[in-house]
């Protein structure tokens, strides 16, 4: 179990850090007044919202299978 | 090197009224607490929070523990969830780039990217000089971790005299914080819609399907929230 829930915590981080370290390499070239910046702006403002009312609303199995 | 004087500036950001200390500590306690009854023990449950520092990540990752799920599972539903934090670097991150800056900064103070740090700094980066946003972030990222790390462990120490209805009530304030956290960004008409529609097209989606309600609701709304934003402006 111990091996498995080390390799789930490391799997897991990668996963997560894979989204930042793309984000960092894209923001690169991405100029604050263009565009694409704005629509990225939008993006993140709306996939937070999609996400925080899922959690409200549907919670993840953990949460109510407990 | 890093500026001091930015990086405790950033540090103590989180002191104020208006801190998400409380709420991420709440919800980390639940983690923390979560993580016991799912059998990992301390180190476990530290190294957890530690390195992956996105709440419904460590809840994916639980939920998978729990049914059995492949590694692979694990990657792709942690992956899934969290894709979240792409967009959120691209919209934060450019506000920080500063060309005497090394590269080693950006590239390690991006693990700080999850709400509560992104929000704190998409309201203050505009009060911080370009030049030292970066080591301010660093500060404000390095104090919301150490909420999250310190959280955990209290969670996982305390698990045996929280029940679930308690660990249900502690996990939902930091997602009802954010919401006010998100009111109170809605301040142009893009932002606002952003927020509307990714509510409306989140529950929406999530009927078609489960996993993919975020990723295809945010991107849904975000982008009719930006045309329409576009559309007004010009």
């Amino acid at each position: 179990m111990s091996a498995s829930i080390f390799l789930a915590i490391l799997v897991t981080s990668l996963a997560t850090y894979l989204s930042r370290f793309l984000g960092v390499l894209s923001s690169k070239n991405i100029k604050e007044t263009s565009k694409i910046f704005r629509w990225f702006n939008c993006l993140a403002y709306s996939t937070l919202a999609a996400l925080i009312i899922r959690i409200i609303i549907f919670p993840i199995g953990i949460l109510i299978r407990r | 090197m890093i500026s001091k004087k930015y990086f405790v500036k950033g540090f103590t950001s989180v002191k104020g009224l208006d801190s998400p200390a409380l709420a991420l500590g709440c919800s980390f306690i639940a983690i923390g607490a979560m993580l016991k009854n799912l059998g990992f023990n301390i180190q476990e449950s530290i190294f957890s929070t530690f390195l992956t520092y996105a709440l419904p990540g460590s809840l994916v990752m639980a939920d998978s523990l729990l049914v059995g799920a492949s590694l692979l599972n694990i990657f792709l539903a942690v992956w899934l969830v969290n894709a979240r934090l792409y967009p959120m670097t691209i919209s934060l991150f450019p506000l920080m780039m500063e060309k005497n800056q090394p590269k080693w900064k950006y590239f390690l103070s991006c693990h700080f990217i999850a709400v509560s740090a992104w929000l704190i700094m998409k309201k203050n980066y505009s009060l911080i000089e370009r030049k030292h946003r970066i080591d301010y972030w660093i500060g404000l990222g390095c104090a919301t971790w150490s909420i999250a790390i310190a959280s955990t462990v209290i969670g996982f120490l305390a698990a045996d005299y929280l029940n679930r209805d308690v660990t249900i009530g502690l996990a939902i304030v930091n997602p009802v914080y954010f919401t006010c956290m998100m009111a109170d960004a809605m301040k142009t008409i893009q932002i606002s819609l952003a927020v509307i529609f990714g509510v409306v097209f989140g529950i929406l989606f999530y009927f078609i399907s489960p996993e993919w309600s975020v990723l295809f609701g945010g991107f849904t709304a975000g982008t009719i929230a930006f045309l329409i934003g576009e559309a007004n402006v010009s």
